[in-house]
């Protein structure tokens, strides 16, 4: 045979492979579906229903990268999204053109004055300069970008001494002063692999003047790795804090308040986004994960919903007198704002007793988590910008605003929202998924499975390969300046000489018809409404 | 030794008076707002003053140097129209002599090429402040760093009569140290140098110019 013969055979058999192979397989995917009994679309529609499962798979992605417009997409919008990871990467946050906010739709707004002040009138502390690292644009175009990563002496925008807010000033051995008003929400080792918990930690402890709230699942190494300061957060099920029969172990408290990075306490009582005891499943509870926990290794866990240590507010402030004496430093706690009733029960108690905590975290319903159900997340718990002026208006009718810090957290994770945070009456603002993002973080709404493709929710192995911890570290530590330069940014706009000087009279509230209200109104309106409820 | 920074609420300024403090040289930064004052003084400046002529005389009275920043940017000088403030260059050079200040530092920026010959007020000007110290009673040195960057400072530089090379850059660490370093260095006395980052480190690019 010559070799024409032999191609013209390798043609045959080639266009038989192409035609042979997709039929076969189709006849096999029709087969297979016609008989199966799951699901009444693949019955009816054999092979093409398969679309329905593809497209709905990729959903979550289409829509952030194609179809939602970049203001719509939740919980965060491309836009926002886009807003931290600039500020971590290239510590650049300018845009183009103009807003894109909808002007049409109600909301809050920062009041500007008619002179603001100068930078050099700004009451900021750069003396210290961050050494960190920031991505520089060498070429943008169509199919490939063009980026090199340098050195660069950061402000790091920390408040002036005098300025700093000061957890426990006077309730406690060791008070925890902080030099900037962001800092790092509840993120638990578990819920987050270790990478990015390192990756946080460094970043954060590079940034200085912020903090590192653990989590309930208990202070692990990686929380440590950077030295930032720690707020370590005891949950119902009191990880880290245990014995092994379940009950608080005021020894291993001791040992954990002696922890110089461990700055406070903050006992868990609910979160924004799940008012319910968390769960491990057994074969998540590795030796590693039992020895930071102080569990049984293997064993899954249901937290309860709620302490067994104490069951009022009395008998709460109790525990936290007596934290706060062995530990010596300041405790808090962290609430979601529902039943008005009880919280004012609960600060009415402040004021008679003279007792209480020395922060309170107020997270709002749209807070976020690794895993909770849909209801709870969606419709318990009032949202942060309610709840937050609640909570200050309560605890200033009872004259006890004094003792006590606010830390708002949900969603705030842009300077402006947190600038509005701040003149509603919070003191601190938490973030935590705003930093998840800067380590790299796409959003894929799947924290709960264990499968984050980002590497960030997740602890498998092979999936945090892709999270590079001395990369994503910069990332942190720039966005927390950024936030912080941005802040400051907006207190120079606003006519005061730092962000500790936002108060309800900087923002006020535009309705649908443009109508303008300052914060005091919209709370007699609370009040009123209250008050007919109760009559 | 003690020096006085003119115009140390520059982002130059805070280096130079980091490095001051290092070298442990006492320093009295004139700074332009009093919010800034504390600030300063963090930094290492054992005083910090107001830019007034009362105050800023009885501090150089005292002192054996000053350091004069000013805010010139190569990239923004082509073609534009003086950027310095000249009065308080030529207030600063007299009050100087007066106190008998014998050592003068001043930073300026490297030049596109420009104004060499051009006669022209807007342009030619921006030698004026150069001009004045030259002429004045004192052993002074012109430091006129290329295009300053927020890198974190390697001390590695290169100190030459004239730079060519539009691109040049250096971080303002190694800009500050350059200009506290010089004020010891005797090859450098009455001369205009102009730095850029380069591989000799900040000494020995001092003593061989």
């Amino acid at each position: 045979m010559s070799l024409t013969d032999y191609l013209v055979i390798a043609l045959f058999i080639f266009i038989a492979l192409v035609t042979l192979i997709p039929v076969s397989l189709y006849i096999y995917w029709h087969i297979k579906d016609d008989r199966q009994k799951q699901h009444s679309i693949l019955r009816n529609f054999p092979v093409i229903g398969k679309i329905r499962y593809i497209t709905e798979k990729i959903g979550p992605e289409l829509r952030q990268y194609l179809f939602n417009t970049d203001t719509e997409g939740k919980p965060f919008s491309r836009k926002e999204y886009q807003d931290v990871v600039k500020a971590g990467k290239y510590k650049e946050r300018l845009i183009g053109f103009g807003s894109i906010r909808n002007f049409d739709e109600e909301g809050f707004y920062i009041r500007n004055t008619l002179f603001p002040k100068l930078a050099d009138e700004m009451k900021v502390d750069n003396t210290k300069k961050i050494k960190s690292r920031v991505y520089k644009i060498d070429g943008d175009n169509l199919f490939s970008r063009k980026e090199h990563s340098e050195e660069k002496l950061a402000d790091p925008y920390y408040l002036r001494d005098e300025d700093a807010v000061v957890l426990g000033e006077t309730t406690c051995r060791h008070p925890f002063r902080i030099k900037g008003l962001v800092g790092q929400s509840a993120m638990s080792y578990g819920s987050l692999g270790e990478k990015a918990i390192t990756a946080l930690s460094k970043g954060l402890g590079l940034a200085g003047g912020t903090w590192m709230n653990t989590g309930e699942g208990g202070l692990s190494q990686y929380h440590l790795a950077g030295s930032p300061d720690i707020i370590m957060q005891i949950g119902p099920d009191m990880f880290g804090v245990r014995k092994p029969n379940g009950e608080f172990s005021w020894e291993a408290f001791k040992k954990k308040s002696e922890i110089p990075e461990v700055k406070a306490f903050e006992l868990k009582l609910a979160q924004g986004a799940k008012t319910r005891g968390g769960h491990v499943e057994g074969e998540k509870v590795t030796e590693e994960i039992a020895s930071i926990r102080l569990v049984e290794v293997g064993k899954t866990i249901n937290s309860p919903n709620r302490f067994y240590e104490f069951n009022d507010a009395p008998s709460m402030f109790d525990f936290i007198e007596e934290l706060r004496s062995v530990g010596g430093k300041p405790v808090g706690m962290k609430i979601v704002v529902g039943d008005l009733d009880a919280l004012e029960e609960m600060i009415s108690y402040m004021k008679e007793s003279g007792k209480g905590p020395d922060f309170i975290t107020v997270d709002g319903g749209e807070g976020g988590t690794g895993a909770t159900y849909q209801e709870l997340a969606d419709s318990v718990g009032l949202p942060i910008q309610s709840a937050l002026t609640v909570v200050d208006e309560m605890l200033r009718q009872y004259g006890v605003r004094d003792r006590v810090k606010i830390i708002a957290s949900g969603k705030l994770i842009t300077p402006d929202k947190i600038a509005i945070a701040l003149a509603m009456g919070a003191d601190l603002v938490n973030i935590a998924r705003g930093f998840m993002i800067s380590v790299g973080c796409i959003m894929a709404q799947v924290c709960h499975t264990n499968h984050c493709p980002a590497g960030v929710a997740t602890t498998d192995k092979k999936l945090q390969d892709g999270l590079i911890v001395e990369e994503k570290h910069y990332r942190v530590c720039n966005y927390v300046i950024s936030l912080r330069e941005g802040l400051y940014n907006l207190a120079a706009a606003a006519g005061i000489d730092n962000p500790t000087q936002f108060e309800r009279k900087h923002i006020v509230h535009k309705d649908k018809f443009g109508r303008v209200s300052p914060l005091e109104e919209i709370l007699q309106a609370a009040k009123r409404t209250q008050m007919q409820k109760e009559s | 030794m003690k020096a006085v920074v003119i115009g140390a609420n520059s982002d130059v300024g805070e280096h130079v008076i980091k490095k001051l403090a290092e070298k442990n040289i006492e320093s009295i930064a004139v700074v332009a707002n009093e919010v800034q004052m504390e600030d300063y003084i963090k930094l290492g400046a054992n005083d910090a003053v107001l830019y007034d002529e009362q105050i800023l005389l009885s501090r150089l009275q005292i002192a054996d140097a000053a350091i004069y920043l000013t805010g010139v940017n190569p990239k923004k000088h082509t073609s534009k129209t003086v950027l310095v403030d000249h009065q308080s260059v030529s207030d600063t050079i007299q009050w100087a002599q007066e106190s008998g200040v014998k050592r003068f530092v001043m930073m300026s920026a490297v030049k596109a090429e420009e104004g060499e010959n051009d006669s022209s007020r807007t342009i030619a000007a921006k030698d004026l402040p150069e001009d004045m110290l030259k002429n004045a009673n004192l052993i002074y040195t012109v430091v006129r760093p290329a295009q300053l960057t927020d890198h974190p400072g390697t001390g590695l530089v290169q100190a030459i009569n004239k730079i060519h090379d539009k691109t040049a850059e250096i971080p303002r660490e190694d800009a500050a140290a350059i200009l506290v370093e010089s004020l010891n260095y005797k090859a450098v006395f009455n001369k205009t140098i102009e730095v850029s980052s380069g591989d000799t480190p900040i000494k020995d690019a001092l003593n061989l110019f």
